[in-house]
């Protein structure tokens, strides 16, 4: 949350900050992701895929 | 997942990571109010959105209502400072008795998961998965007292089922926003209530693309496959529904995108 009281809808603690991400530095800027709808969806679909439930590693890449 | 169909997903997914206003549909309220009645056209939950003026949405109760204001970046934001409201918002109703996934996670120990893609080879691009489909945004104020409501039934295998990440439903959610070229589904703008139905909020983000993010959708996704057959919800538009959806400037926009999304569906099907 920002010192405005305003919640971004999109924005996350704790995003990566460029470098050699491949993922540019937009996450916790005022937009949020529009296609990952497309990776999903053919993940769905990808009888190899596995399935998570923890946070990946992300809070120490963060 | 092969590579170059995640380095095409990720690129289209890379122009479209911030809106420039140029890739906007249309104005965010509209779209906000466009977006609950294209859920309501394919009968997906939603939360019922009303426009009003700022000093209008002081006199809601903020229990039952989420006022979004809009900013200077031209997004439209959740707002929980009444003095800075916008002149004109979108307040949006409170879901009887459901919660975000985010909040089921934490409070809960309920989630989906999400899908490892090539985590070693896609490290950044596995984090932005976890990160923005699966952790969601951090919780609104106030948050424990809005949703106190929502009440776990004793049997949770169907909302189990349900917010997995690859259900039917939430497939089906996924799809639907993507046809609108709305903002990605993720644990903060998909809600459920005790009995396992899904609801899709936030609709305010919608890119102007070619569409062809469409086309990979359908050249990558296999036939028969719980995946492609949630593809089909969209095909059950009708063109004068896409245009009573939405405003007449972007109409011809959306029916271009239905088009081509059935035209893409009859030839994998």
């Amino acid at each position: 949350m920002s010192d405005m009281g305003v919640l971004p809808t999109g924005g996350y603690a704790g995003a990566p900050t460029g470098g050699d991400s491949i993922m540019p530095n937009t996450i916790g800027k005022s937009s949020e992701c529009h296609f990952w709808a497309v990776v999903l969806l053919i993940a769905a679909g990808d009888e190899e895929n596995e399935t998570r439930n923890d946070d990946g590693g992300a809070q120490n890449r963060a | 997942m092969k590579h170059a169909t995640m380095m095409a997903a990720l690129k289209i997914e890379r122009d479209t990571a911030v809106l420039r206003p140029e890739q906007r549909v249309m104005d965010p309220v509209v779209a906000e109010l466009a977006g609950a009645k294209l859920m309501a056209a394919l009968g997906i939950g939603h939360a019922y959105c009303k426009v009003l003026s700022g000093a209008g949405a002081r006199r809601l109760d903020p229990r039952e209502w989420i006022i979004k204001s809009e900013t200077e970046d031209g997004g439209l934001h959740a707002c929980y400072e009444p003095e800075k409201f916008s002149q004109t918002v979108v307040a949006s109703a409170k879901v009887p008795g459901a919660v975000p996934l985010s909040f089921l996670r934490e409070h809960f120990g309920i989630d989906g998961g999400y899908p490892i893609i090539n985590a070693d080879e896609w490290g950044s691009g596995t984090w932005s998965m976890n990160g923005v489909i699966f952790k969601g945004k951090p919780a609104m104020p106030g948050a424990e007292q809005f949703f106190a409501d929502f009440v776990l039934p004793a049997e949770t295998s169907a909302i189990r089922a349900a917010v997995k990440w690859d259900s039917p439903g939430m497939l089906r959610i996924h799809a639907a926003r993507l046809f609108a070229a709305m903002t990605c589904a993720h644990s903060s703008n998909i809600l459920i209530d005790r009995d396992a139905r899904l609801y899709s909020i936030d609709h305010a983000d919608v890119a102007r693309t070619s569409g062809e993010e469409i086309d990979l959708l359908f050249a990558s996704v296999r036939p028969g496959t719980v995946a492609f057959d949630s593809l089909h919800i969209v095909c059950t538009l009708s063109e004068l529904a896409v245009r009573e959806i939405f405003p007449r400037e972007t109409a011809g926009y959306y029916v271009q995108r239905l088009r081509k999304w059935r035209r893409n569906f009859s030839r994998a099907a």
